[in-house]
């Protein structure tokens, strides 16, 4: 029986020697990915801090959000205070509504305009961890400690080593210019200012070619009960938080399958649910597609000119609810029709 | 259920050795196999109840069959019913394995419309008709002792072999539970069998499973029409390689492992094989126990090497075409098999014309060496392409763009990069899990102190590696190691096991 004493022993050793890694990766990444997602929330945090009374237009959603509607465009037409809260769909849907609910203040309106696969069951991707743990290890306390220790022992060795690379004085200055040069893509309300084609590299271009619809792609736009419940405890927060909520649906190739009765009900039945919750539905997934043309690189990036006519259709569908804002009504999240 | 999946080591695995544990330590050594049998039996029905009729009835119409093959009765009679139970293990296998690829080529040729519904494969039957087959041949030939039905069960049933091997023979496995001797509860087989076991899971879920991540994209992308640049042809082909051999060496070892933790020893399946330097040697180290059926019982009844080397030749072909498709009904398989024979003939061939011999150790023994490894490996990897692509096109077209033939599309070409400067790790990983492969210790030279399985030659067990001893620092490393798997069930769900397909 000692060896097998010994064999306990050797796992606990490494237990704890990941323990002490995990420990030490905790605040610092190497990552671009994570930097640059760390860099441009810092934008929007500040964009949010600048009107920190509330009243404000708040954009969350993934990166269709990011590069589909310039919210200092809708700021000037609507003269609404507006912040451009989307950031990247690598995160999952319950860190973005937690990130934004940091900031959110009564009497705000959100436009929540999340990609359809947002309403699949939550993913954790290597970009969300890495990011955690280098830019935002706080995010640790507020999930389960079940969650917790999936984290430590799932954690991948890149990520580990990331943090790690903290006492490398080249990696310092990476993680500076990276943080530097993303924040430069952003405007000052955290929209995406570097979405022109003319400065499109080729790989972009040829990604935008190989797109596929979201039916194929994706293999099907379905709904799961673990994304409507965590959508419906941020209804719920909001209205608790006198938040005004409403539903908009992010802009998107065009495809011809998207036409067919089949996948035409599957729109309408998130439409329907959401109506169903009580909530404002701002225009309806068909008017949010545009053709491949008006794309910078992927199904829900729009190039400078598909975000220009984006945001115009965004701001004749958000004009009525806006109204509200400048004058300071605090809204109830919940649909009046 | 898997070996490594949270149900078989956690509920299955306890439950069958708590149970044998207290039929050992009871004395009631006959109980012991039929509640190992009883527990394989759950094993296998786990998959599918609906084929338990299946394995059960092969043991019984093969048990029965090989009585009366073994009685008294006159020759005729006792060939008829050799004849009569080849025919039926064949055939089962036949139907159940090839009757949509024989319906689909015959409308091929003949333009016809003959409609089959699909016929789901049952697990495991390749292995269990080969041993039974094996069986009937043997008692045929008189070389088999009468075994009691229990006794025949449990070698046909036997858990840690039933799916994916080793194809063990009746005559390593049941004189060993049959002999009076037998103490299946010595501690050393149970700490040689969890640290095998322990390597084999490692080599599955951390070395076979990581390399599947680089491999399967490329594959599964040809699959679909796109061309690849050379270097990204390479990773996925080498990935692959590395993929099926821990895979299936895994597996492998951990059914040596866990046989070992009953106090049963399984013959060796893997000894080192991408160390081989030429293509005989390959075989004699890859899937070891096949080799040694195609030999025993297909190979050799053809007439082996007895009859000129026409036929020798014609024999090696056909041996290795029956193991291809043994593998698989496509025909990437008969091509993979037949690539085989090829490679065995000229080998053969050219050791047959003896143009140059070398003292061993000599610097020119070595060059050739090192030049006949390289040779060696390659037209291996050649041959897995055909046995994982999808389809023979995507085959070729792997093959094309190994060699940059067939001009791969433009947008590989920022793949390639991407691939060179965002993604070093991939290669600094194959580089990694290849130097395992090639330069380190097989589980059984590891292990070589304690005789880790059948069918080994001294020689085959030297090594310049520590040997495993009970000892507190081989214990630590198998619990590092067991940490490093254990981690892996966090980052991804269990994966089948390459080798549940043939």
């Amino acid at each position: 029986m000692k060896y097998f004493g010994f064999v306990v022993c050797g796992w606990l050793v490494s237990a704890l020697l990941l323990v002490a890694v995990f420990s030490g990766s905790l605040g610092f990444s190497s990552s671009a990915n994570a930097l640059n997602i760390g860099a441009w929330y810092d934008v929007k945090e500040a964009a949010m801090a600048s009107h920190p009374d509330g009243g404000r237009l708040v954009l969350i959603g993934g990166s269709s959000g990011l590069y589909g509607v310039r919210t200092a465009d809708v700021e000037t037409a609507l003269g609404v205070p507006s912040v451009n809260f989307s950031v990247h769909a690598g995160l999952p849907l319950r860190y973005l509504l937690d990130r934004a609910k940091r900031h959110l203040r009564p009497g705000d309106l959100v436009v929540l305009a999340p990609e359809y696969e947002y309403y699949h069951p939550s993913f954790e991707t290597d970009i969300y961890v890495d990011f955690v743990l280098g830019e935002d290890p706080g995010f640790l306390n507020v999930i389960s400690r079940s969650e917790k220790f999936r984290w430590l022992m799932g954690a991948q060795s890149d990520s580990l080593l990331n943090g790690v690379k903290r006492w490398i004085p080249s990696s310092i200055d990476y993680a500076e210019t990276v943080r530097k040069h993303s924040r430069e893509k952003l405007n000052t309300h955290g929209d995406i200012a570097v979405n022109d084609l003319k400065d499109r590299p080729a790989a972009r271009a040829k990604a935008l070619n190989a797109v596929e619809d979201l039916v194929s792609f994706r293999a099907s736009l379905t709904y799961s009960a673990e994304a409507w419940s965590e959508l419906e405890a941020f209804l719920k927060w909001c209205q608790e938080h006198q938040v005004s909520l409403l539903v908009a649906f992010p802009p998107t190739v065009q495809f011809a399958v998207y036409d067919t009765p089949e996948v035409k009900a599957r729109f309408a039945e998130l439409v329907a649910k959401w109506k169903s919750l009580g909530v404002t539905v701002a225009g309806d997934p068909a008017s949010a597609m545009y053709p491949k043309s008006s794309f910078y690189d992927t199904v829900y990036h729009l190039n400078s000119d598909g975000m220009t006519e984006n945001t115009r259709r965004f701001i004749d569908l958000i004009r009525p609810y806006a109204s509200g804002l400048s004058r300071g009504t605090k809204g109830d999240g919940v649909d009046e029709n | 259920m898997l070996f490594h999946s949270v149900e078989f080591l956690f509920v299955f695995l306890p439950i069958t050795w708590i149970g044998f544990l207290l039929l050992v330590r009871a004395g009631r050594f006959r109980s012991v196999l039929s509640w190992l049998t009883f527990a394989s039996l759950v094993f296998y029905g786990w998959w599918n109840p609906a084929y338990l009729s299946l394995i059960v009835g092969s043991i019984l119409v093969n048990f029965s069959l090989g009585r009366i093959v073994g009685s008294g009765a006159s020759r005729k009679v006792r060939g008829a019913t050799l004849i009569v139970g080849l025919i039926a293990n064949i055939g089962a296998l036949a139907y159940f394995k090839y009757a949509n690829f024989f319906v689909d080529n015959i409308n091929v040729v003949l333009g016809s419309g003959f409609n089959l519904e699909k016929v789901i494969l049952p697990l495991a039957i390749s292995f269990f008709t080969f041993q039974q087959v094996a069986y009937l041949v043997d008692v045929w030939k008189g070389g088999s002792p009468k075994y009691s039905f229990i006794e025949y069960s449990f070698f046909v049933a036997f858990f840690p072999q039933l799916i994916a091997g080793p194809i063990v023979h009746h005559l390593e496995i049941l004189p060993q539970v049959s002999n009076e001797r037998w103490k299946p509860l010595r501690m050393l087989n149970l700490q040689i069998g969890v640290t095998i076991f322990i390597l084999g899971l490692f080599k599955k879920m951390v070395l076979a499973d990581g390399c599947a991540e680089y491999a399967t994209p490329i594959f599964n992308a040809s699959a679909t029409g796109i061309v690849f640049a050379p270097v990204e042809a390479w990773v996925g082909v080498v990935a692959y390689s590395l993929q099926l051999y821990f895979d299936f060496s895994g597996y492998s070892d951990m059914a040596i492992g866990l046989s070992r933790c009953f106090g049963i020893m399984l013959p060796i399946n893997f000894d080192a094989p991408y160390k081989a330097t030429n293509i005989i040697a390959f075989w004699r180290k890859w899937h070891i126990t096949l080799s040694r059926f195609l030999r025993d019982y297909v190979y050799i009844p053809l007439g082996g090497s007895r009859k000129g080397v026409t036929i020798r030749y014609s024999n090696l072909l056909i041996t290795m075409l029956i193991g291809g498709l043994w593998h698989g009904a496509g025909w990437n398989f008969v091509i993979w098999g037949g690539l085989h024979g090829v490679y065995l003939v000229v080998n053969h061939l050219f050791n047959a014309l003896r143009w140059f011999h070398f003292a061993a150790g000599s610097v020119a023994s070595r060059i050739t060496g090192v030049a006949g490894w390289a040779l060696t490996m390659l037209c291996v990897m050649i041959g897995w392409v055909f046995f994982r692509a999808a389809d023979l096109t995507s085959a070729w077209q792997i093959i094309q763009s190994l060699v940059g033939v067939g001009a791969p599309a433009t947008e590989a070409l920022p793949r390639v990069l991407n691939a060179l400067l965002e993604g070093p790790e991939k290669f600094v990983w194959l580089g990694f899990v290849s130097l395992i492969a090639i330069f380190g210790p097989s589980t059984q030279q590891y292990l070589r102190r304690y005789r880790p399985g059948f069918a080994l030659r001294r020689s085959h067990l030297e090594s310049r590696w520590p040997a495993w001893r009970p000892t507190a620092w081989h214990g630590v490393l198998s619990g590092v190691i067991l940490f490093i798997v254990f981690r892996r069930y966090f980052q991804l769900s269990p994966s089948e096991f390459l080798y549940f397909n043939f």
